[in-house]
């Protein structure tokens, strides 16, 4: 029987077998804060949607784990189980492993390379699983090319790295960029980098200095 | 003790609180919007300017004490509506240089959390800060609060001020639409946009705009309210698994909405955490935010001769330190 290890915000992860393989089961389950009509949409659309791109993703080089098979109507996905430690729990504690912050950038930069927003690009997304960077959690994810599109998923590793990381911040950020920009190529890269700083300056009270008086 | 002073947006407010956190006096003067406007900045700093003698003279009386007996003068400096905040600034830099009392300049929006935590008993809570002016999830970490997630565009309070200003309602719209929903029956498709940590409100709004004459009002509340309490209590949800804390605390004007605060503590409960509300006398704006939040800057040393008392109209909250925390 599968086992729970981990409650997350939208998804419970069971760790079972599937076959002879260690499986996690990835179960969205019903959030009774919502309507269910939208729960349901939600609930469909993100299982659905995820299972694609974990498979499209690993067709373009990033490592994502293996999906072995679909419910939609149990709003579940079974796939492979990576274990080891997240970006989050390396980026903490007394030696943190900024350097994977660029593995974190190239990834990025390939998926954008090819279309595809990763929508939640944050630290517990990213395990190092036997010395191998992966990444999932594809539930917000779309396809793109906009530069906006883009833009945001650079805007939202920034701010994780500043709420959650606000001891390595800048060192995860200049990792971070080295891999994006590595694998992108500047000129473009540059193009995505400025709107990110853009869309953080559209935001509430974000300019700077002193108003008035 | 102190007195806050309190003019970021509609609200005049004045408090006076003790270090042990005590409420001694909390005065205010709202100014009212006609309906189908907005807050028009020089007429609700005119209705400011307005109230600060009688509203002052209240909290005095309320409180039982004279100016002189202040230890600071703490006053909202942002961010907010410049000639509001003007009033405010002047009202506190004139009582300050008058009685020789320290100025403290105090961010609005941590006068918000740190009164919220105060009256609920958090220590270290993840913050939905909700009202006209913010919308953002915040956690206190390295001795600021930060930024975990936000609104991309529009606030929430914005998103409910300007649908009910379309349909005719005076401003604030929150209580009306509110009450709207409950006669609501239809859960019509509108856009709902999370963005990692992030939400967006302007499709929702413009969704909701075109849908106006075309679905009931009552309709359109209740699938307004429905699709973006659901997707701040996403981002809630979100903030509360990633950041592994077990307090989840609403703040600001939107907190006193019942629909969200039900939606809330069902988030609270899948995630085993306790959730909390700041109590409504104290969830809009108030002197007594910036009276606490001054008393912890003040008690960390923090204050400014009154000649730079100035105000800052742009001032993000988490560009703030508050070495009172870990």
């Amino acid at each position: 029987m599968a086992r729970l290890i981990r409650r997350g915000a939208e998804a419970d992860i069971l760790l079972g077998r599937w076959l002879d393989y260690p499986a996690v089961f990835k179960v969205r389950t019903r959030r009774l804060y919502m309507q269910e009509e939208l729960d349901d949409r939600m609930r469909t659309a993100r299982t659905l949607h995820e299972a694609e791109l974990l498979g499209a993703a690993k067709s373009m080089g990033v490592a994502t784990p293996l999906v072995f098979h679909v419910d939609p109507k149990a709003y579940t996905i079974v796939m492979q189980y990576l274990e080891g430690p997240r970006l989050k729990e390396l980026l903490a504690g007394n030696h943190p492993r900024i350097d994977l912050c660029s593995v974190m950038g190239a990834f990025l930069a390939r998926l954008h390379s090819h279309g595809v927003v990763h929508g939640d690009p944050t630290t517990s997304n990213f395990i190092l699983s036997e010395g191998r960077m992966a990444v999932i959690d594809f539930g917000l994810s779309h396809r793109s090319v906009a530069i906006e599109d883009l833009a945001v998923d650079l805007h939202l590793v920034k701010e994780v790295f500043q709420s959650a990381h606000s001891p390595v911040n800048r060192g995860a950020i200049e990792a971070f960029k080295g891999g994006y920009f590595g694998e992108r190529g500047s000129a473009v890269a540059e193009q995505i980098w400025e709107r990110a700083a853009d869309i953080e300056r559209r935001g509430r009270y974000a300019r700077s200095g002193w108003g008035g008086e | 003790m102190g007195l806050g002073i309190e003019s970021t947006a509609h609200t005049f407010g004045a408090s006076v609180m003790d270090s042990d956190g005590r409420v001694l006096a909390d005065c205010r003067d709202v100014y009212k919007a006609p309906p189908g406007s907005g807050i028009h900045p020089r007429e609700a700093s005119r209705h400011h300017a307005e109230v600060a003698p009688k509203v002052l003279r209240d909290c005095f009386q309320s409180a039982k004490l004279r100016a002189s007996e202040l230890d600071f003068i703490a006053y909202s400096a942002g961010p907010g509506l410049g000639p509001c905040l003007r009033v405010g600034a002047v009202v506190a830099r004139s009582l300050s240089s008058y009685y020789w009392k320290p100025l403290v300049p105090v961010n609005h929006a941590i006068g918000h959390l740190e009164l919220g935590s105060l009256l609920c008993k958090m220590s270290s809570p993840v913050c939905l800060l909700v009202s006209g002016g913010h919308t953002a999830i915040v956690v206190p970490a390295g001795h600021r609060w930060r930024i975990f997630g936000e609104t991309l565009d529009i606030t929430m309070g914005q998103l409910l001020d300007q649908f009910g200003r379309y349909i005719g309602l005076g401003s604030p719209c929150g209580p009306d639409i509110e009450k709207m929903a409950l006669n609501g029956t239809e859960l019509l498709q509108l856009p709902y946009v999370v963005k990692g940590n992030d939400v967006s409100f302007s499709g929702l709004l413009t969704a909701a705009k075109k849908q106006a004459g075309v679905s009931s009002n009552d309709d359109l509340a209740y699938s307004l309210q429905e699709h973006a309490y659901a997707m701040l209590c996403e981002v809630a949800e979100r903030a509360l698994a990633f950041s592994e804390r077990k307090e989840l605390l609403v703040v600001g004007g939107v907190s006193a909405n019942k629909r969200l605060m039900s939606m809330i503590k069902c988030v609270a409960k899948r995630q085993e955490a306790t959730p909390a509300g700041s109590p409504p006398a104290f969830s809009g704006d108030c002197g007594a935010q910036i009276a606490w939040a001054g008393l912890r800057h003040f008690e960390s040393g923090v204050s400014v001769p009154s000649s730079a008392g100035f105000v800052r109209q742009a001032w993000r909250l988490d560009t703030v330190d508050v070495p009172w925390r870990d």
